[in-house]
């Protein structure tokens, strides 16, 4: 035994050289690989691993975390199913960090950063966090989160004095004395660098917020819920640091009382870089127009410009990296950013307003045209996200071809028009998958008909380095999903949504896929008697039935199965029913 | 005979309920032979898995220290027109509540493939996240008061306030 003989060594390496070589070895699957080689290398990587994610809170346990990470320093911890952000998961579902703040508060001495993500967070909670932490806290994160209050923000304000970040994005905050945890951080910090409560409904007066600016002089990122761009014209004239700015909000013209065309007051030192304002219209759009050839990023997904309006503003922006609007920038806009925004790394293009009678612009429809064009302009993209109305193969062999850089594209095809140019789309989505080799997420969510058994087959062929997949709409019978299954050898998540599969084939698709550590499926053929999904029961898989709302409902019923060390979950509400380990 | 477990009748068959329900489904149970003397055999499938799991937990959730008792105890079965008593223990119970309850929620099998596939691409639109949806009703609202003038050009005032998201929000108190 190397104790034994005093030896510091293995496989002729010194310990200290290991120690020196791990410290630059960051990746998590190089870490699992090196922590995988024997017991010493196992213990050299739990001492010196640095930051864990935990994709699935319900996998394991906090003791566990601690047994083999006790000197961790940054933790993510993900809970509530992806599904939640967009309702689909029961209020009682669960994910609630206590169990986690207890742990990380009682132990972990080492821990400066903590993100949580779609999880439940009460105000006892963050009060036993900072107890513990607060003379450490250097970055927290609540990110989708529910159950706490301002009188949290306020507490971490005065407590935590080391901060240099608190995101709360799209949490739902509950308001108490207004936003006097505002004025707490302003006056209490002096090291923000990082404050984003973007998309939250908690309130933040401009006085506060020109305080908050003005003291903390480091403060780079700013991103606020809701408050009148004209009275925060005088804040950015404060800042010499910020690159970052996202919320605000325009008013109707008509309430702004004569200050119509004022926009030249407006001002943003030559820091920024990354801009985003909601209800932003074509009358206030030209207080951009001085910045744009710095902007390195652009979110205009809140904002009520037309497709013309998008190509006049987007023409001026040839740095742009990151790009995000509603399909309302259409085929021409998307033209417009293939021509001008060769740096191009993300884009997002969400769903815009469905309704009939049109509200939205008649030129604001994204489809194979708009697709092709940024896929021959943008070759530097890495994460494309897009809502089509219309969709060929050729587009599809387009990005198969250029977008040689892509790791992670997500395509949505919507209910706009009956008729779609070209179905199915199995060639397509064979060049699209053959040719972008980097790819490591991929949804393709369609329609019934647009995806045959074959097409879904050569998914399950080509995707070799794909980890997280979500798939809707796709396939004809079970044989799809069966053939699919017998590939995606590297598929860890796996999200399916309204399509026809049976239970049965789900459980055997699910024991197939070699990598699967996490599934969620709703809209599924369920067997008569309903013990088909039993097929995948085995040991470490937990699998929950989250039934439908009502009984006139059964399509929405979801399944939700993961690999899990810790055991049946103790904390299932009535909605939730465990089919394995059973209660 | 255990005192925490006292007999349960449930109405399985839903004799006194859901008779309008069972006639439906005795039509269209060609394939799986599931009615005898037009009795929906398995009606079973329509309890309430809210109801079924209240009536077997008939105590609040039991903790790690404290497992459910594993001798037997009866669990009395209406089936089929006939009547039967079985000492099982909570476990068997409970996993025959279980396949129930999955039954009571799937999807009627014998209405075929392809009406379903039109049924669950209906019966599941595409989700919008939250903040988008909120957003895309503020600019319907927005475009609404501001009547035939696009958004963002001069028109007469129509001598509204200001009304941000949040406070009208708290007004229509959704």
């Amino acid at each position: 035994m190397s104790g034994h003989l005093g030896r510091a060594m293995s496989f002729g390496i010194p310990d200290l050289a290991l120690g020196l070589v791990l410290n630059y070895v960051d990746d998590p699957w190089d870490r699992d690989a090196i922590s995988l080689v024997c017991r010493h290398w196992n213990r050299f990587d739990a001492q010196s691993r640095k930051h864990v994610t935990i994709a699935m809170a319900y996998s394991t346990t906090p003791a566990r975390l601690l047994r083999r990470f006790p000197c961790l320093e940054s933790l993510k911890l993900k809970a509530k199913p992806r599904a939640a952000m967009f309702n689909l998961i029961p209020e009682d579902w669960g994910g609630s960090a206590t169990p986690w703040i207890r742990e990380l508060s009682a132990s972990f001495s080492c821990l400066k950063v903590l993100h949580l993500r779609r999880m439940i967070v009460s105000d006892d909670d963050i009060a036993v966090l900072v107890r513990a932490k607060a003379h450490m806290l250097v970055s927290l994160k609540l990110d989708r989160c529910s159950g706490f209050s301002t009188l949290s923000l306020a507490l971490i304000a005065r407590s935590c004095k080391k901060l240099d970040t608190l995101l709360l994005e799209e949490s739902t905050i509950a308001e108490k004395e207004n936003d006097e945890w505002l004025r707490e951080l302003a006056t209490s910090n002096s090291v923000l660098e990082t404050l984003n409560f973007f998309l939250t409904d908690i309130y933040a007066s401009p006085e506060y917020l020109a305080l908050l600016v003005r003291n903390c002089r480091r403060l780079k990122i700013l991103k606020i819920s809701e408050c009148s761009m004209p009275q925060l014209i005088d804040l950015f004239r404060t800042t010499e640091t910020l690159q970052e700015f996202a919320g605000g909000s325009f008013e109707d013209y008509l309430d702004q009382g004569g200050q119509s065309g004022n926009y030249n007051n407006y001002y943003f030192p030559p820091s920024i870089q990354r801009l985003s304002f909601n209800y932003m219209g074509t009358n206030e759009m030209q207080i951009l127009f001085p910045y744009c050839a710095a902007l390195k990023k652009l979110d205009l997904t809140f904002t009520f410009l037309t497709t013309e309006d998008h190509c006049q503003l987007v023409q001026r922006c040839p740095n742009l990296e990151v790009l995000e609007v509603r399909d309302v920038i259409g085929d021409r806009g998307l033209e417009v950013v293939a021509q001008t925004c060769k740096k191009l790394q993300r884009l997002r293009v969400e769903r815009g307003d469905d309704d009939q009678g049109g509200l939205e612009d008649e030129h604001g429809r994204v489809t194979h045209v708009g697709l092709r064009a940024v896929a021959e302009g943008c070759p530097d993209l890495q994460y494309w996200a897009v809502h089509v109305s219309d969709i060929t193969n050729a587009a599809l062999e387009a990005i198969g071809t250029y977008s040689k850089n892509l790791n992670d594209f997500r395509l949505v095809l919507l209910d706009r028009q009956p008729q779609i140019t070209e179905m199915p789309l199995d060639n397509g989505v064979r060049a699209l998958l053959s040719g972008c080799t980097k790819l490591q997420r991929f949804a393709f969510y369609v329609r019934p008909g647009a995806l045959s058994d074959v097409g879904l087959s050569y998914v399950g062929e080509l995707s070799k380095t794909i980890r997280y997949m979500l798939l809707g709409n796709v396939g004809s019978s079970d044989d799809g999903l069966l053939a699919f299954a017998r590939g995606c050898p590297s598929l860890q998540k796996l999200e399916l949504r309204s399509c026809c599969f049976s239970e049965r084939a789900i459980a055997l698709a699910a024991l197939q896929l070699k990598s699967l550590r996490y599934l969620w499926v709703q809209g599924y053929l369920a067997s008569p008697t309903g013990g088909e999904l039993m097929a995948m029961v085995r040991p470490f898989w937990n699998i929950e039935f989250i039934a439908a709302p009502s009984q006139s409902q059964p399509g929405q019923a979801q399944i939700l199965a993961y690999y899990s060390l810790a055991g049946a979950r103790t904390d299932l509400p009535p909605s939730v029913i465990p089919l394995h380990p059973s209660v | 005979m255990s005192s925490r477990a006292p007999p349960v009748e449930l109405d399985f068959l839903g004799l006194h309920a859901n008779a309008a329900a069972t006639e439906h489904h005795g039509k269209s149970s060609a394939a799986s032979s599931s009615s005898i003397r037009g009795m929906e055999t398995s009606a079973i499938a329509r309890i309430d898995p809210q109801l079924l799991r209240r009536v077997v937990v008939a105590r609040p959730p039991v903790t790690a220290e404290e497992a459910p008792p594993a001798a037997p105890s009866p669990m009395t079965v209406f089936y089929n027109g006939s009547v039967a008593i079985f000492d099982i223990s909570h476990q068997k119970a409970e996993a025959i509540m279980r396949m129930a309850r999955e039954v009571t929620t799937a999807k009627r099998g014998d209405l075929g493939n392809t009406t379903l596939v039109a049924d669950s691409a209906k019966d599941i639109p595409l989700a919008r996240t939250k903040s988008l949806h909120q957003f895309l009703a503020k600019r319907k609202e927005r475009l609404t008061r501001m009547g035939p003038y696009q958004l963002g050009r001069p028109g007469t005032t129509s001598g509204s306030n200001i009304k941000s998201l949040r406070v009208k929000k708290e007004a229509e108190a959704a």
